[in-house]
């Protein structure tokens, strides 16, 4: 046993830098939050498909993800982690949505640290292991279904249904925008009562994303290469086709560094919902690579979440 | 009797000569930016308040010190005030600010730029102004470091603070004494901070100064344009903008610099806040509300320090 735990340790550290970024061209930097010891029993997963024919399909992890030895290569039964905390009142949650490329999951960078982030904010939070490598449809089915399952079980979980909000980090930051975008239409047919309820979040909020805008979806799904930067904005900063943004959109909190080669896609969905008249905050900030977590402005997420009754 | 009447005399003298002269201790100062009579272009015919006690015409252009005391030199920002180019909202754009600057531990001088009207007399003026304190930086009394004069606007003072920073390689007028001649005063600020800028994209500026009609449906490219008087290079100083979205009639003039900026790859922070309207100065409900776009101070600050343009304690 304690062999193991030395053999993870010596793991975690010597591929600390890569879980904390991505895998597409991107340097790689360790976040802001310290790790805490991780207790698996104050966590219950619920498994999104149980019960019922998980709609879509599953991919297999690809090599030289698995020679990187990259957390959650492969996702084959995507599942919620819960974190409740305890309270007399309904409580609002955030959906952690870890990125990867939509190929992995940073799960400690962009899951476990966020949800220890939150529970020192006294705020409840879960994390969405959404199906990869390379499955958009599937991993939007499941963040809808994901949705769903929390309003289902508010009263079990003791959860306010009204205050769902969906919260991404670079890829997960792309699913994020496309749930909260998408869910007019159904992007798997009903299958049973949890699927009659709503899958749109009431908040969004986008930290580092990626693909939102048109031409980074291309370069993501059809390799095509991205324009150098001109005076060109309704070219560079369109809407990826895979955001259908409106009136309805729920507000959200963005926030981006003017270095990161994905700055496009903040830009792309913020603008987009000023057009449309969603309320939105904004915080661009010149320095800090890829995956960089500033604590100053994770301290305006709660700001603004507060401001809208979180 | 003679002696009691000397003593009199004496104390008065020097509580007067004192309180008078009392350089060392008094914060505020108020600089006479051009010499006597060679100010360049033209200049209202009196000074006049309106009746909401708004300055609505300057004749004699000032900058209004608050320095700050410390061992070593400070940071210093000019402040521009707003009002649309037709008044200066002296107060909450000006000595709040002024104030709030001192308590992060730096120097301030609100510039009373001319108006109503005249924005060409009021880039001379930033011009000259930011001269003024590069030339006075060694002195004791002011205490500047020259490397980090910046300067922060607020909606039209937002936009001349653009002009200036994008416009400081020429001078705007012809050169009068020193403080022009000197190849070391800089007309380009280190840092521009812009707090709901006005005017700083195309159609914002053509409505303010051609009256033609903005249109807010138009695409990205149209509404986003950065203004023809203000061009941004790899060399204008990095910049911090704030702004709420609500702010209907302004807040294309934020996105539009900072998207420029972007483009050009000057460092830009930009804050956009769900709500806040326009003019609302500190935001901490002395002049408007407090709401959440109050934070823009606090972002400032922690931009300030990081860039050491306000000493970290």
């Amino acid at each position: 046993m304690k062999r193991n735990s030395i053999i993870t340790l010596i793991l975690t550290l010597a591929f600390a830098p890569i879980f904390a970024g991505q895998t597409d061209n991107m340097q790689v930097i360790e976040g802001a939050f310290p790790v805490k010891k991780y207790d698996k029993s104050q966590c219950e997963i619920i498994y999104i498909w149980d019960g019922v024919k998980m709609a879509g399909k599953i991919t297999e992890p690809s090599k030289l993800a698995k020679k990187k030895n990259l957390p959650c290569v492969s996702v084959k039964k995507p599942s919620i982690e819960l974190h409740l905390l305890k309270s007399d009142k309904p409580m609002p949650i955030v959906l952690i949505c870890p990125g990867g490329a939509y190929n992995w999951l940073s799960i400690n960078h962009e899951g476990k640290k966020i949800v220890d982030f939150f529970k020192s904010h006294n705020i409840s939070s879960a994390i969405l292991r959404y199906r990869v490598p390379n499955n958009m449809d599937g991993a939007l089915m499941d963040a809808q279904r994901a949705i769903r399952i929390l309003r289902a079980n508010a009263k079990k979980w003791n959860l306010d249904p009204d205050k769902i909000c969906i919260m991404g980090f670079s890829a997960g930051a792309s699913l994020s925008a496309r749930t909260s975008t998408n869910f007019a239409t159904n992007s798997y047919e009903p299958l049973d009562d949890t699927d009659k309820l709503s899958s749109r979040p009431n908040l969004t909020c986008l930290i580092y994303p990626a693909y939102c805008s048109q031409p980074e979806k291309d370069r993501r799904i059809k390799n095509t290469k991205l324009a150098k930067e001109g005076v060109d904005y309704n070219t560079r900063y369109k809407i990826a086709d895979w955001n259908i943004v409106s009136k309805e959109t729920p507000p959200a909190f963005i926030t981006q560094t003017q270095f990161d080669p994905y700055v496009d896609a903040s830009l792309a969905y913020y603008l987009a919902l000023k057009d449309a008249g969603v309320p939105a905050e904004l915080h661009m900030l010149p320095k800090g690579a890829h995956g960089h977590q500033n604590p100053k402005v994770f301290e305006m997420l709660i700001h603004w979440l507060k401001s809208h009754k979180f | 009797m003679k002696h009691l009447i000397t003593s009199i005399l004496t104390i008065a003298f020097a509580t007067i000569t004192t309180t008078l002269f009392a350089d060392e201790t008094k914060k505020e100062n108020v600089y006479m930016i051009w010499p006597s009579g060679k100010m360049p272009g033209t200049s209202a015919p009196e000074y006049k308040l309106n009746e909401r006690k708004m300055v609505s015409a300057i004749k004699t252009p000032t900058l209004e010190l608050f320095l700050v005391k410390s061992d070593v030199p400070t940071p210093f920002v000019i402040v521009f005030p707003g009002g649309g180019y037709n008044i200066l909202a002296h107060d909450h754009e000006g000595v709040q600010i002024a104030e709030w600057l001192n308590s992060i531990g730096v120097s301030a001088g609100i510039l009373r730029y001319r108006v109503p009207q005249n924005p060409e007399g009021a880039l001379q003026d930033a011009q000259r102004a930011i001269k003024v304190v590069r030339q006075n930086a060694d002195k004791v009394y002011w205490n500047i470091d020259p490397q980090k004069i910046g300067v922060i606007g607020f909606s039209a003072g937002a936009n001349l603070c653009a002009r200036l920073s994008t416009n400081y390689k020429k001078l705007a007028y012809d050169r009068i004494d020193n403080i022009d001649v000197t190849r070391s005063n800089s007309a380009r600020p280190d840092f521009t901070m812009l707090i709901y800028p006005a005017y700083c994209d195309e159609q914002g500026n053509e409505r303010r100064w051609n009256k033609t009609k903005v249109d807010f449906k138009a695409d990205y490219n149209k509404l986003y344009k950065i203004a023809k008087n203000l061009p941004i290079d790899k060399k204008t100083p990095p910049v911090f903008i704030a702004q709420s979205l609500d702010d209907k009639n302004y807040i294309n003039a934020g996105i539009a610099y900072f998207l420029e900026a972007k483009r050009v790859g000057v460092p830009a922070n930009l804050h956009i806040f769900e709500k806040g309207g326009h003019g609302y100065g500190l935001a901490d409900g002395r002049y408007s509300g407090k709401g959440i776009q109050s934070a823009w101070t606090k972002l400032a600050e922690d931009w300030l320090k990081s860039k050491g343009f306000a000493p970290s304690k």
